[in-house]
């Protein structure tokens, strides 16, 4: 755990995208939830009130669990215990840090999922202000899908204002089958080439001109010849 | 039987499984070099020669020539531009798609005289159908981009077409895989599977051209898979990629 001072400006998008999800899944009954588990996963969300009681959630608002917006390819639990089946069950809002006062949702109707932009929009929170718009206490954010991995912040109330900000997780974990190039594309599975049997048919490659293809038969048969 | 010929400037390939005599090969012998003569830019006296030098008007161009340029703008349309057939200095040279709608051509008129089992390979581009004279799915090797001698990855392409864009063509990096100029991300060679070779050989051609990003432009096609190889040796494959090396 790393406990550093943020910009305001990085700690507003952290939260700007937590109140996103939060004001986006409590309009909607998505269809897919009803097969969701209902509780958040264990730890999430935690609220730890240094000197106030945080008034409970409201049903709906637990009821909610995240589906993870899409990195391309990850739509569902495959089992494998990677980080796209725990982005699929971690990232939930609930139960709510209550950065704004909770307000009874009715249920909508289902509605299409849109493809959420990784980056939401940011709203910039003056943490600063006099007006304390904050209750003192430590609440930690959910483990939201930062494309390329987890990112979890936690984030320390005092007198009112945002004090500090640990970071819980942070993608760091660079599996050797899926890390993203400079270009950055969607995930995608990456090995480094290695010499294979030549039990094969035809051969593809890029078109060898004829001088390029004598060059090529002539290095071959030199190293035939060691 | 299995004959070789180098046209064209690159060896082509034909098998035909249970061929008596080479009558069907030298069909598609002649068919490629018919098209070497109308779509060569290395000939004075072809068509697109012709074309570019003015003395034909494209409007005035043969039904084949047509097609090819129907299918080159259509090519440009579904790659925002990354593939087109037009150099800079204004001349036009259909080799990026050219080779792999012959191949598919000559494909047809194997299969047309009722042959079942064959493949068509001009230039590391393939048409394959059906099983091999063993009786098994034909196999193709992605070549080693920094080694003609190797290969890297073996896939069954089941009857789909195959194609591979890479460096290697200009010559420079098979001999000097370590140049330190290179970014370690640009792309050596990048093989496409389609639906067959034409389908295979106008996405790889724009997926060269679009650098480290062409993986991720066939990965959102749908009905093409790619093995993309950078200057590092590093392979990025399509999510698809995998059941073609079962």
């Amino acid at each position: 755990m790393k406990k550093i001072l943020l910009p305001i400006v990085v700690i507003a998008a952290s939260g700007g995208y937590v109140l996103s999800q939060q004001d986006r899944l409590a309009n909607q009954s998505d269809p897919l939830l009803a097969s969701s588990t209902s509780a958040p996963a264990a730890g999430e969300g935690d609220v730890v009130p240094a000197a106030q009681a945080v008034p409970e959630p409201t049903p709906q608002a637990t009821a909610t669990t995240e589906i993870v917006p899409d990195s391309p390819g990850t739509t569902e639990l495959d089992g494998d215990d990677d980080d796209d089946d725990h982005a699929l069950l971690a990232a939930t809002p609930a139960p709510e840090p209550q950065l704004v006062p909770a307000t009874p949702q009715k249920a909508a109707p289902p509605m299409p999922r849109q493809r959420p932009d990784v980056f939401e929009k940011v709203q910039i929170v003056d943490a600063a202000s006099t007006s304390a718009p904050y209750r003192d206490g430590t609440y930690k954010g959910p483990a939201a899908n930062a494309y390329y991995g987890l990112v979890q912040v936690s984030a320390t109330i005092t007198k009112g204002h945002l004090a500090s900000v640990d970071i819980l997780q942070y993608p760091s974990d660079r599996r050797t089958s899926r890390y993203i190039n400079s270009q950055a594309l969607p995930m995608l599975e990456q090995e480094a080439i290695t010499a294979q049997d030549a039990n094969v048919d035809f051969i593809t490659g890029a078109t060898l001109s004829s001088r390029a293809f004598v060059q090529s038969l002539d290095a071959a048969l030199a190293k035939a010849a060691n | 039987m299995r004959i070789t010929r180098q046209m064209m400037n690159m060896p082509i390939t034909v098998e035909i499984v249970g061929a008596r005599d080479a009558a069907l090969h030298e069909q598609v012998f002649a068919y490629f070099d018919a098209i070497d003569r109308r779509f060569s830019t290395y000939r004075t006296d072809s068509e697109i020669s012709a074309i570019n030098a003015g003395r034909i008007a494209i409007e005035a161009c043969s039904a084949e020539m047509g097609e090819v340029f129907a299918l080159a703008c259509l090519t440009r349309a579904e790659t925002d531009g990354y593939f087109d057939i037009r150099r800079p200095d204004g001349t036009l040279d259909p080799s990026g798609i050219v080779k792999g709608w012959a191949i598919r051509n000559a494909a047809r008129l194997i299969a047309a005289s009722g042959a079942a089992n064959y493949y068509v390979d001009a230039g590391g581009d393939i048409q394959c159908a059906g099983m091999s004279a063993s009786g098994e799915a034909w196999r193709a090797g992605i070549r080693d981009p920094f080694d003609m001698t190797r290969m890297v990855k073996t896939i069954t392409p089941r009857g789909k077409g195959i194609a591979t864009s890479g460096s290697s063509a200009r010559g420079n990096h098979i001999y000097n895989p370590h140049r330190a100029a290179d970014a370690l991300d640009d792309v050596a060679s990048i093989t496409v599977v389609g639906s067959d070779v034409l389908e295979a050989d106008r996405f790889a051609t724009a997926a060269f051209a679009m650098g480290a990003a062409g993986i991720g432009f066939i990965e959102s096609y749908p009905g093409l898979e790619a093995y993309q190889i950078n200057a590092a040796g590093i392979a990025t494959m399509t999510s698809g990629f995998s059941e073609l090396t079962r």
